[in-house]
């Protein structure tokens, strides 16, 4: 199989990862959140700064990114928690603004906007290969950890209670649901894990620089293919990912930037007008009939 | 430093009327349809876009263009209301985000097809002209904006409450189905209202062309800014978004000028947040405007 389909298949992994990452927030928690490139872009600069600048082993990198993010995140989400529904996504939004802003002018660690080029030395210990395989294998181990934690929090009490919060948040707290400590919890998970898919990113394409991490388009395509699959369903982002991910490469190969996207939102407005449960959702109500 | 705080003070101002232009149009869609119109950017380039080509192929000024670009974006405003926005009026919050949201993405990525990702600028016999007032310099192009702002946000305040039409709008935000029981065709006013929301963009996109560059992206830049105003102000409160529009202008020509130039945004994005945090229906909003529209 030559690189060009190795690229597709890992990025469709990727997509997967940070789509449900994405989906355990916006689908079960009903925190559509719109600047989901700024925990992408913060994972992928720390461990991108440290390998490059530092030399430190991209595995410290991707404790440390998880961490930073993490806690980035809960400072920046939990003021917005008093936010509901339009007013949360809008106060997301500019979250990978500013940090497009910081990354653009911080020169000194970020390098501003001519990027970051991490050496290639392939090694375990570096996180960087000679064969896609390894990265086919990477991605779709992130994929299935994504898959299994929507799996067990899906299964579980956590579940119940993001659904109540995000169906009527009065009802749930009336019931002894603790809305800012669950949309606290749910958050940090999605931050950690879509942290992770930045790491993967930076030690996968091994350039980085503000737009091409921080970009809207990001978010926009991470909400996309869960919302295509079907939100708030386990393997929803993961079927988008499916169909998207291909498609877009070959969408791009033959058409170019522009068109690509025009697409994009041609099917996002599609999607919410026709089958707004997604495939999943809608093959679910199908079969039940 | 501190002497040239007046003429800082004026341009700000001056500035913060375009910023009310902008996002008249964005406060008036929310307090009628409760949708946050993540779209009205690509409202105004597409205004921007019509002022242009009206200006380079037919040579027409781009304020009189506004004639004829205006009704025809109201006009469309009108069909996406009617295939759009209609059908997610009562949805999940989520999916009245990605509608909008995903229209933005569309109608951006039409221009940049049809129209390349070129940035264009109409230059007219006004657009390096100012005025000095009292010592204050003033450029022509804001002061119009400005005034252009200031009338509009009038008329409309005006017509929300002196007019019968205003009246049943008002009657209808208040209560929907009360209002329908009591006569009020409430399909045509959210209509009406998502027409004339667009509208105002259109107006706001006529009169940015000579200042601003036209491109397909331009629409994001601003949108931001609005939500900022809107934030501020006060959602679905149009003086709010005239106040707001103020304030924003000064504090980023004031940190532009006393700090520097990159932290122009930043501070009115932080101003943002603070104001979603101290008082998130805004400085003109009813409290609890913020949890509507969550359904």
């Amino acid at each position: 199989m030559n690189d060009y389909y190795l690229n597709i298949i890992v990025m469709t992994f990727l997509w997967a990862a940070l789509s449900g990452a994405w989906n355990l927030m916006a689908g079960y928690g009903g925190l559509v959140s719109l600047g989901q490139s700024a925990f992408f872009g913060i994972g992928a600069y720390t461990t991108a700064v440290l390998y490059a600048t530092f030399g430190i082993s991209p595995w410290l990198g991707l404790v440390f990114g998880v961490l930073l993010t993490t806690s980035t995140a809960v400072l920046i989400s939990w003021p917005c928690f008093r936010l509901r529904g339009a007013f949360f996504s809008l106060a997301t939004l500019v979250f990978p603004i500013v940090m497009e802003i910081l990354a653009n002018n911080w020169n000194s660690v970020t390098r501003g906007s001519s990027g970051i080029a991490l050496p290639f030395k392939p090694s375990l210990e570096n996180f960087i290969f000679e064969s896609r395989w390894a990265y086919v294998l990477a991605s779709f181990v992130l994929m299935m950890v994504v898959l299994g934690i929507t799996q067990w929090i899906h299964r579980g009490r956590l579940g119940l209670y993001l659904i109540a919060m995000r169906d009527d948040q009065d009802a749930a707290e009336s019931m002894g649901v603790e809305p800012v400590r669950i949309k606290l919890i749910i958050t940090m998970i999605s931050a950690a894990l879509t942290s992770v898919g930045g790491f993967f990113y930076a030690q996968y394409i091994l350039f980085l620089d503000p737009p091409s991490v921080f970009s809207i388009n990001i978010s926009v395509q991470i909400a996309l293919f869960s919302l295509i699959g079907g939100l708030g369903t386990p393997f929803g982002p993961i079927v988008g990912s499916l169909i998207m991910t291909p498609l877009d490469g070959a969408l791009s190969a033959f058409l170019g930037g522009g068109p690509r996207l025009l697409i994009y939102g041609g099917v996002l407005l599609a999607v919410v007008l026709v089958a707004p449960q997604g495939v999943v959702g809608t093959y679910t109500a199908w079969r039940k009939k | 430093m501190l002497s040239i705080l007046p003429q800082l003070i004026a341009s700000g101002l001056l500035i913060g009327g375009v910023y009310a232009l902008l996002s008249i149009g964005l406060t008036l869609i929310f307090g009628v349809l409760r949708i946050v119109n993540f779209a009205q950017g690509e409202f105004i380039m597409l205004a921007m876009f019509g002022a242009f080509w009206a200006n380079t192929l037919l040579g027409i000024d781009p304020y009189l263009s506004a004639l004829v670009v205006v009704p025809v974006i109201f006009f469309i405003g009108m069909l996406v209301e009617r295939y759009v926005i209609q059908r997610i009026l009562f949805a999940a919050h989520s999916m009245q985000i990605f509608a909008t949201f995903g229209l933005s993405v569309l109608m951006q990525n039409l221009a940049l097809t049809f129209w390349g990702p070129d940035y264009h600028s109409v230059t007219t016999s006004y657009t390096s002209e100012s005025f000095t007032i009292a010592g204050l310099s003033l450029s022509a192009t804001s002061l119009f904006a400005f005034i252009a702002a200031i009338v509009m946000a009038a008329g409309l305040i005006g017509f929300l409450h002196f007019t019968r039409g205003g009246r049943a709008l008002r009657a209808m935000v208040q209560n929907r189905y009360a209002a329908s029981l009591m006569g009020v065709d409430t399909k045509r006013l959210n209509r009406l209202a998502f027409g004339c929301g667009v509208g105002c963009a259109a107006i706001c996109g006529c009169i940015l062309t000579p200042m601003y560059y036209t491109f397909p992206t331009v629409g994001v830049d601003l949108i931001i800014t609005a939500f900022v105003v809107v934030v501020l102000g006060g959602m679905g409160s149009v003086a709010g978004a005239v106040v707001g529009g103020l304030i924003i202008g000064v504090a980023q020509t004031l940190t532009g000028f006393y700090l520097s130039v990159e932290f122009k945004d930043v501070v009115a994005l932080l101003l943002f947040i603070v104001i979603l945090l101290i008082r998130p229906q805004g400085l003109f909003g009813r409290a609890g405007t913020e949890d509507i529209g969550m359904k």
